[in-house]
This record gives structure tokens, sequence and C-alpha cells, in this order.
């Protein structure tokens, strides 16, 4: 391993400007903790890294009228102990808590989450039944981008060269939404997830609508399951709903076997994560 | 063991440690650094059996920064260790037998720069065709790992006659158990510190679990004289046996004899996995028969375990196999054939429960089986048939003291869980969605391992305690903390004797130039024949200073009584401070206490699971050598877990103490094994049990 050139731009307009002139001479970090990992193991070393760590404009989270922003650079920790997520989206503070280990949460940032593209990313799936949006900026400008589009397979986005992920964007869950994010991993906590399920909807006359369910870890990106939430759409919360719910997610999940787990199991258990966060979220809650 | 009794022995006490651990003043053998030292690193094998044509270091060697690349040219000893037989070389020669044989020894300024060199080393390999199936290293054609075969140990019993056994038995139950390989990801990878000094005397810091052998294995793979090697071992970050063979010592010396500088190894996780030891994996087969009333007739077992590419301790690990086969249980007939074989997968050897964890699954959901077949109480079913005080088991061993497994389980037998367990698995079926999907069992196991090495091989220890001028003394022990608390247990020991503050008490560890052999640090061995030697040691001390302090105050030693750090006559009129008799003492006061481990074999309780883990490998190389993908259980996966102590004191121990630091691991497996046929009705005979292959075996019986 050689020493490795890193920039570390104080503004988000330094850092743009750096990324515009190195090009793809230069790997952006921001908590680093999938970027050390994939250059220790696959031995690979970027000529030179952009350290967007000191980027304190990019760290908040705050309310904007019907929406909540969140700045790419803003941690795992932040998200899961902020009390405007825990009102407003528990189901992110949930995925924020199961991230690592206090150590991994307290440096990786949801931007890098987002833009590693995994399949397997913990506040994805969240994010996606949020149905939240990306600013991305570059020195040409500013786009939004709807999340549900921007992997578009492991590892690969459509974040263009000299583009940065500045803010994460969703409406609020209104007090008549519930939510859930529910995944298993080879042990409880630090370990990566064998399958994830997200989950929100609506109560409306002891009814569930607007139904969103995402799953993480069994495709090679995170995947809504339009069938399932289809399904549940306007049913009454009961066992038996969410058992058969459970069958048409399974359907959905399109794992592959791994050193990690198997297809079957994967399928199998994003039925029963299902099963088991409307049990969680739903019984007790009057006419649902 | 009787509680409060005692002033220090049998006390929840502050590890004497825990501080320096703590506030990181305790040096771990990877902690250990100095100005000028030499980086060692190590090149692997690139495939798991191959012909080395030959090796051209001379790229290496320019690179800026490289002190050194060493070869087995460079070494003028046998270049072989291994504690039982030494086949293993230190640096490979013309062959190498799985990934993790050494190749090369890089030296160089910097860790970078020697992770770089070993790029530039160029080995000219001729891949030979691999072993990898333990069952094919049995057959006549076989390709040879070694020169004498395939076959490190074998193992043959027989007592009675099993097929007359069978004839006559009401139960028959035939199985195949397979047991994974693991590893036994300890905290502090492999890591030492040499240095040489001018007279030539080599002074080694390192990981360990026997300085003492490690000394012996260093001369003896280099040619180096043994009085002038000094090994220092006293603290090391986690072992459970994957330190016992040599790791880092005999590189360090190498390095250190050949560039004359202080020089670091410390390896990589990765290479860790690669390169040391690991659990056997072994395949048990066992046809046991039974009577109606639960009588165990006859037993037969057919071992084969795959101990990977070197000997270290596959030939002890099959011997325990063998030796717990039986499990804690009499059975008139027997028949045992077992088998340790070399193959080109990676390397096993020593691994807390040492074979008995291997045979105890077996054996334990052997007995379950048999159990439901006769539609008996798995409990009463071991009761019928455990052993006794005075009995003959397995393959011999006698039990010589006293031991309380048949307490034991009668303890369990009256315990809660074990009495209202029909009612405790149905209150599951309660309707509620909470518990609509949950499935509840409960297992039972058993197991038996000994304290010490076992019948037949030496096995001692001693300690040295001496007296300070300021009335503390020093407490000298050859044994190795690993993380287990025995240096605590040691120290309570020698307080209590002594009556001195644990903190008056200096412990010196594991240090060849200081302290006394006292044997390896395995084979749950350490509390026991450590601390009986302390003791000892602790009552020769008191003779000593009573010694002195008659002289000095005129009356017999006899008379004198020891307490709170002095010596007092009877009456209470003369008294004399430890650090006056110190000052009294015409000679220093040092004493000395051994003890021979008299026999081994007795003990029951249990402890946590190692379902999880394995080490996947594929044509000889491994898979997971990273702790993000070798799962280890955290703290989070840990039940709860009630201990109920039958307390049957050991005669022979300290205080009456016995150890338990393997025996605990071994009955926990087999228990898991046997909730899950009780929860769910399939019964498991491979580890590990994961949710991924209980999904499929409940999709198969839907
Ligand atoms: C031990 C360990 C455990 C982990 N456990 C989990 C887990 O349980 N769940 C989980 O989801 N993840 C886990 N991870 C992965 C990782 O921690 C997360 O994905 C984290 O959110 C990454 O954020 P980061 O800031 O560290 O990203 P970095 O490593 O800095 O970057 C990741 C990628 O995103 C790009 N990037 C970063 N920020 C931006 C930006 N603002 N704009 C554009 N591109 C950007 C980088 O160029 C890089 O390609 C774990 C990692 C480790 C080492």
């Amino acid at each position: 391993m050689k020493t490795i050139e890193t920039h570390s731009p104080r503004t988000l307009e330094e850092a743009l400007a750096l990324l515009e002139m190195m090009g793809d001479g230069i790997r952006v970090i921001a908590g680093a903790t999938d970027v050390v990992v994939q250059v220790l193991e696959r031995k690979k070393d970027p000529c030179a890294l952009l350290n967007l760590s000191y980027l304190e404009e990019l760290r908040y989270i705050r309310e904007e009228g019907d929406l909540l922003a969140i700045g790419a650079l803003t941690t795992h920790r932040e998200i899961e102990r902020s009390p405007l997520v825990m009102a407003h989206a528990p189901l992110l503070a949930e995925a924020a808590f199961i991230v690592g280990s206090p150590q991994i949460k307290n440096l990786g940032t949801v931007g890098g989450n987002i833009a590693n593209a995994s399949p397997v990313a913990d506040t994805v799936p969240a994010l996606m039944v949020l149905g939240a949006t990306l600013i991305l900026r570059s020195r040409g400008g500013t786009r939004t981008v709807p999340l549900a589009g921007f992997a578009s397979g492991p590892g690969r986005t459509i974040l263009k060269p000299g583009e940065l992920i500045t803010q994460v964007l969703f409406p609020v869950l209104r007090h008549d939404e519930i939510s859930f994010y529910e995944r298993l991993g080879q042990r409880r906590l630090l370990s990566i997830s064998k399958v994830g399920v997200a989950f929100r909807a609506r109560r409306r006359d002891n009814r569930m609508t607007n139904v969103a369910i995402a799953l993480g870890a069994v495709a090679p990106r995170v995947i809504m399951a339009p069938n399932t939430a289809a399904f549940l759409e306007g049913k009454e919360y009961a066992a038996v709903v969410a058992e058969e719910a459970a069958r048409i997610v399974e359907t959905e999940s399109k794992a592959i076997t791994d050193m990690r787990s198997t297809d079957t199991y994967r399928n199998r258990m994003a039925g029963a994560l299902l099963i088991r966060g409307m049990a969680r979220v739903c019984e007790g809650i009057t006419g649902l | 063991m009787i509680v409060g009794k005692y002033k220090y022995v049998g006390k929840r006490i502050t590890r004497i440690d825990a501080r320096p651990k703590v506030d990181g003043s305790l040096k771990y053998p990877s902690d250990l650094y100095e100005n000028g030292m030499v980086w060692g690193r190590v090149l692997r094998a690139k495939y798991p059996h191959a012909k080395i044509r030959s090796i051209d270091t001379a790229e290496a060697l320019r690179l800026p920064g490289v002190v050194t690349v060493l070869t087995h040219k460079d070494i003028r000893g046998i270049n072989r260790f291994g504690i039982e037989r030494q086949d293993q070389p230190v640096l490979a020669e013309d062959r190498v037998r799985y990934v993790g044989d050494a190749v090369a020894l890089v030296g160089a300024e910097t860790k970078e720069i020697a992770e770089e060199a070993l790029d530039l080393i160029k080995v000219d390999y001729e891949p030979l065709p691999l072993l990898t199936d333990p069952r094919d290293a049995l057959k006549d054609n076989a390709i040879k790992l070694h020169d004498g075969g395939n076959i490190v140990h074998e193992l043959h019993f027989t007592r009675g006659d099993t097929a007359r056994g069978f004839e006559g038995a009401d139960v028959v139950v035939e199985h195949t158990y397979r047991m994974q390989m693991m590893d036994h990801a300890f905290l502090e990878t492999e890591a030492g510190f040499a240095s040489v000094d001018r007279d030539g005397v080599l002074t080694i810091q390192s990981c360990g679990q026997y300085a003492f052998r490690d000394q012996t294995q260093i001369a003896r793979a280099l040619n180096y004289p043994q009085e002038k090697i000094r090994m220092i071992e006293p603290y090391t970050g986690g072992a459970f046996g994957g330190k016992d063979e040599i790791t880092v010592q005999i590189l360090l010396a190498l390095l250190a004899l050949k560039t004359g500088r202080p020089c670091k190894i410390w390896f990589s996780r990765e290479e860790h996995f690669i390169s040391c030891t690991h659990r056997h994996p072994v395949e048990i087969r066992m046809k046991t028969a039974a009577r109606k009333d639960g009588t165990l007739v006859a037993h037969e077992v057919w071992a084969l375990q795959d101990g990977g590419a070197y000997a270290t301790l596959s030939g002890p690990v099959l011997c325990l196999v063998v030796e717990h086969c039986c499990g804690p249980y009499l059975i008139p007939n027997l028949r045992v054939d077992g088998w340790a074989v070399y193959t080109n997968n990676g390397m096993s050897g020593a691994f807390r429960g040492f074979g008995a964890t291997q045979a105890h699954v077996a054996m334990e959901s052997q007995m379950n089986i048999i159990a439901e077949k006769l539609g008996m109480d798995p409990l009463q079913l071991r009761l019928k048939n455990a052993i006794r005080r005075g009995d003959t088991f397995g393959i011999g061993q006698e039990m010589v003291l006293a031991f309380g497994f048949d307490a034991s389980l009668e303890r369990a037998l009256a315990h809660p869980v074990w009495r209202d367990r029909e009612k405790i698995r149905r209150a599951l079926d309660d309707g509620t969605v909470k518990n609509r999907w949950k499935r509840r069992g409960i297992g039972v196991a058993c197991s038996i391992q000994g304290s010490g090495l076992g019948k037949g091989l030496p096995d001692y220890a001693a300690t040295t305690i001496e007296l300070n001028r300021d009335g503390t003394v020093n407490l000298y022990q050859g044994t190795i903390e690993i993380g287990q608390g025995s240096y605590t247990g040691i120290t309570q020991v020698a307080a209590e004797i002594l009556d001195l503050p644990m903190e008056k008490i200096h412990f010196i560890g594991a240090d060849t130039g200081r302290t006394l052999d006292s044997g390896t640090t395995t084979a749950s061995r350490v509390m026991y024949a450590a601390g009986q030697a302390t003791l000892l040691a602790a009552r020769n001390f008191v003779a000593k200073i009573k010694d002195v302090a008659a002289e000095k105050l005129g009356v017999t030693a006899g008379t004198l009584l020891n307490g709170d750090g002095a010596v007092r006559t009877g009456d209470g009129k003369g008294a004399l401070t430890y650090a006056e008799i110190a000052r009294a003492a015409k000679e220093p006061v040092r004493a000395e206490g051994v003890f021979n481990i008299p026999v081994a074999d007795r003990e029951f309780s249990m402890g946590l699971p190692h379902l999880y883990e394995q080490n996947i490998l594929e044509n000889g190389y491994f898979k997971n050598t990273g702790l993000s993908t070798y799962i280890v259980p955290s703290s989070w996966e840990a039940p709860e877990i009630e201990t109920c102590p039958v307390e049957i004191p050991d005669e022979t121990g300290p205080f009456g103490a016995r150890s338990v630091a393997e025996v605990v691991t071994t009955p926990t497996a087999p228990a898991i094994l046997n909730a899950i046929y009780d929860a769910i009705g399939v019964r498991f005979t491979e580890l590990p049990v994961t949710p991924e292959k209980i999904i499929a075996a409940l999709e198969k019986i839907k």
C-alpha cells in the first residue's frame, strides 16, 4: 500500500471545483467505511482521494415544510438519534440503528450508503418507501432525481462525473401512517443484511392504503415489491392477510445464493419479515 | 470448596490484570514497537499443493527499505517444527502442502515496504494434484502428502463383542455426524517481538501457550543453542488452543539473528485464517444399542479426522475423540476405529474442547435418539448408564476421584425447566400474533472432560515465591495468562496461604529466564496444576519465613503463626513483619513448589454455543478469511445462562478446585441440536446449523 494523496476541501464549492478538475483521477470519500474496505480488499489504489468529511454544510437534518431534508454527510448515528427522524420517519431511524456498530455509525454517512449502491445498504429500502429524492450538485448545476432510479446495479449509479449527492429529501410521514424496517443478518448486530424489508402505509377507515414495500439484499439493487403492495391496498390487517402478503412478496424477492445465505432462505425471510413487521406495527392499532 | 471459609479463595476479587489491561499499560505482544525495528512479513503459498521449482528474491531485495529476504536456504537447523512430530517447514523447501505454508520471510523498514516486497518475490511453482477429501487420504492409491503416507495417527480399540451386543439389543441406532472446521478467532492475531544482544542471546516476547516448548522448537529448527534463547510470553490476547503450536516465534528468531536488529511480526487477520491451526473437521459414525430398560449394551464408532497439511496435535486430538466417544457412560461392548489424516485443507490442531467437543456432539445426539426410540426420559437414560466413582469406562479411563455426574443429573431432573418442559414448550401455542410463528424446544446434553494432559503423559507445574525487602513477595509462574484469569486465581491461592493482600504479591508470568517450567497452558490444567504448585510453594515459603523468625525471636518455628503479613509467637508477644524477616534473613528467602498431576478424567458442566461458525474451504483455498465473512456470535447472541453448580471438591486440586475451561463448552452444541429436534422434529447431524439449513429442512418435510 502506498500513501494516497488526499484533498480535504472546507466548502462544497471547493469540493466541486476539485472534482471537476481531477475528473476520473480522484475518488470521493465521506466516512470512507466502504472505500477503505474496497481499497484493502481489492488492493486497488486510487490515485487521489477527495475527502468530504469537513463539509459541515452538508451535515444537517431539517424540516422544510412537509419535507424532511438530510444533508449527504449526515452520519447514521445522527440519523438514528434525531428526534425529527424518530418523529417523522421512524423506519429510517430503525434502519440507521442497525447499521454496523457505533464506530461505523459515527463515520458512515447516508450519502455514502446511497452512493455505494449496494443492494444491502440498510437506509436505502427505508428511503425508497419514503419516496425520497436526491439532490445532485456539480459545477454545472443542480438536478433532482428519484432515489428509486439512482442505482443501476451493484456499485453502479447514474451519478455523472463531477457530481456529488448533497441532500436526501422526502415527505414526512403523517400521523396516520405506519412504517417499519426489519432485517436479518448473520448475527443480530454488526453484520451485513441477508434480507431487509421496508414498509409504509396509511390507515384509512380501518384499511391500509398507499402501501409501499421495498426489499434489500434480494436483487442486484434495492427493489420495490409492487404486487405485494397492490395486494395489501385497501385491506384490513389480519394475520391471514399478512401471511398471504408474505407469499406474494416471496415471489417478488429475487435472491441469490452466496457465502452469507441461500436464495430460498432470503426469499422466505422476505415474507417472514413482512409478517414480523406488520405484526409489530399493526397489532394493537385500533381498526387495523 | 466451602465458600466463606477463606479470605481470598472463592471470593469475588478484581482481576490483578484488570487495571493495566483497561488503561493500556499492560503490553500485549502486538503492542511492542521499538525505533529502528525491522518489520517481518511472510510470503504464503500460492497453491494448496505444489512443487517449488525455484525462488527468486533478487527483485524484492532491490526494493529500497528492504533489509533482508530469507528462504529455507538461510536456515541452518532442521527447518521443521511441530509439537508432536516435526513435519512442518519453517520456510518451505521444495513443496507446499497448504495455502498457509510460509515460503519466504521479508524484513523491511516498514510494514508497507515489507508487504510490497512480497509481490516482488518470484516463486516458480508446479501445481500438484490435491487431496481434499479425507476419505481419499485412506485409499492406497491416494497421492502421498508426506513420505510416511497420509495417516497421522490411527487408533483401534475393542472391548467385549459388539456383534453379540447388537444381537441381544432392543434398539440399535446408527448415524453419521459431521463437525466443521472452525477458527479460534481470538482478538489478537499472532504477534511477537525479538531482539538479539552482543552475546547472541535472543529475547523473544511473543504470543504462545508454552514458552519452554517454544524455546525448544526454536533451538531445534534453527540449530541455535537453547540456553541463548529467552522466551517471554506472559500475556496473550486470546488463544483457545490456537497459539499452542508455533506461529511467529521461529520466524522472529530467524529474522533477529539474520538482521541483528529488533524485529516485529504481526500476522494479518487473513494470514491468521489461512496459516494457523483450526478445530478439526471430524466425521463420526456411531452405531449404538440399548435394551428396553435403557441399558446401553454395545457401541461402534468410526471416526475420521481431517488434520490438514501437518501433524501438529492431530494425534492427541484423535486420542481425545476416541477417549470421549462413549460420553460419560458405561458400555460393556465397544469397538472404536479412528484415523487422523493429512489433506491439503489448511491445518487443524488444538482447539478448546480438543476432540471431546466433536465426540460429544455425536454421542449426545445418539443418547437422545435412543431415548426417543425407547420412550424414555433422556435424562433418565443418562442416569441409568452414568459412570460413577470407581468405574472404568470409555477406553479404560478409571474414575478414581470423586465427581458429581449423577448428582448433576439428579439436579437437572429436578430443575423446573426440565420438570415442566412440556408446559414451557407449549407456552408459545397461545394464539397471539407474537408467538404464532415461533417454536420452542428443550434439549439436554452432558459431557466429561479431564483436567490435565491425561494418563501417561508427564504433567507437572512449579511455582517460585520470593520475599522482597519491603515485605511484598514475587510469585514466579511459567504458565500463560491467555485471558482466562488464571494469574488472578493463582494469586488468590498464594494470598490465602501467605495471608497477604493480593496487591502485595507481584506476579511474574511465563519467562524462561525467570520462571520454572510449568507445562502448557492448555488442557484445562492451569488452575488445577499451577494452582496446586503455588499452594505447595506458599506452604514451603511460610515454613521458611517461620524458620527465620524463630531464630530471630529465639523460639521454635512450630510455635509461630503467620497472618496479615507478619509472623507471630503463639502468645502474641513477639512478632516480625515480612519486611523485617526479609532483612533478618541471612540469604534471600525463596521457596518452590512442584506439583505432579496424579490422575485425570472427571467433571461435568455447561456453557456457550459454537453453532454459527465455519471455515469454508474450496479446493484447499479458504473462502472466508475475515471477520466480516467468518461470523463469530456476539454478546447479543448469548442467551441468558443460569448455572447450577454441583460442588464436589476435587481432593487433588488447590482448595478442592477443579478446572472447567473446556468441559463447559462441550455439551452446548449437542444440547442445542437436541433442542432443535424437540422444537421442529428435524434431526441435524452436521454442524454448523444455520437458519438456512433449518428452512431447507422445513421445506422438505412440508
Ligand atoms: C464493519 C462494517 C459494517 C458495516 N455495516 C453496515 C450495515 O450494517 N449496513 C449498511 O448499510 N452498511 C454497512 N456498512 C457499509 C458502510 O458503512 C455504509 O455503506 C456507509 O453508509 C458508507 O458511508 P461512508 O460515508 O463511509 O461512505 P464512503 O466509504 O466514504 O463512500 C462510499 C461510496 O460513496 C461515494 N460517496 C460518498 N459520499 C458521496 C457523496 N456525497 N456524493 C457522491 N458520492 C459519494 C464514495 O465515492 C464511495 O464510492 C458497514 C461497513 C463496515 C466497514
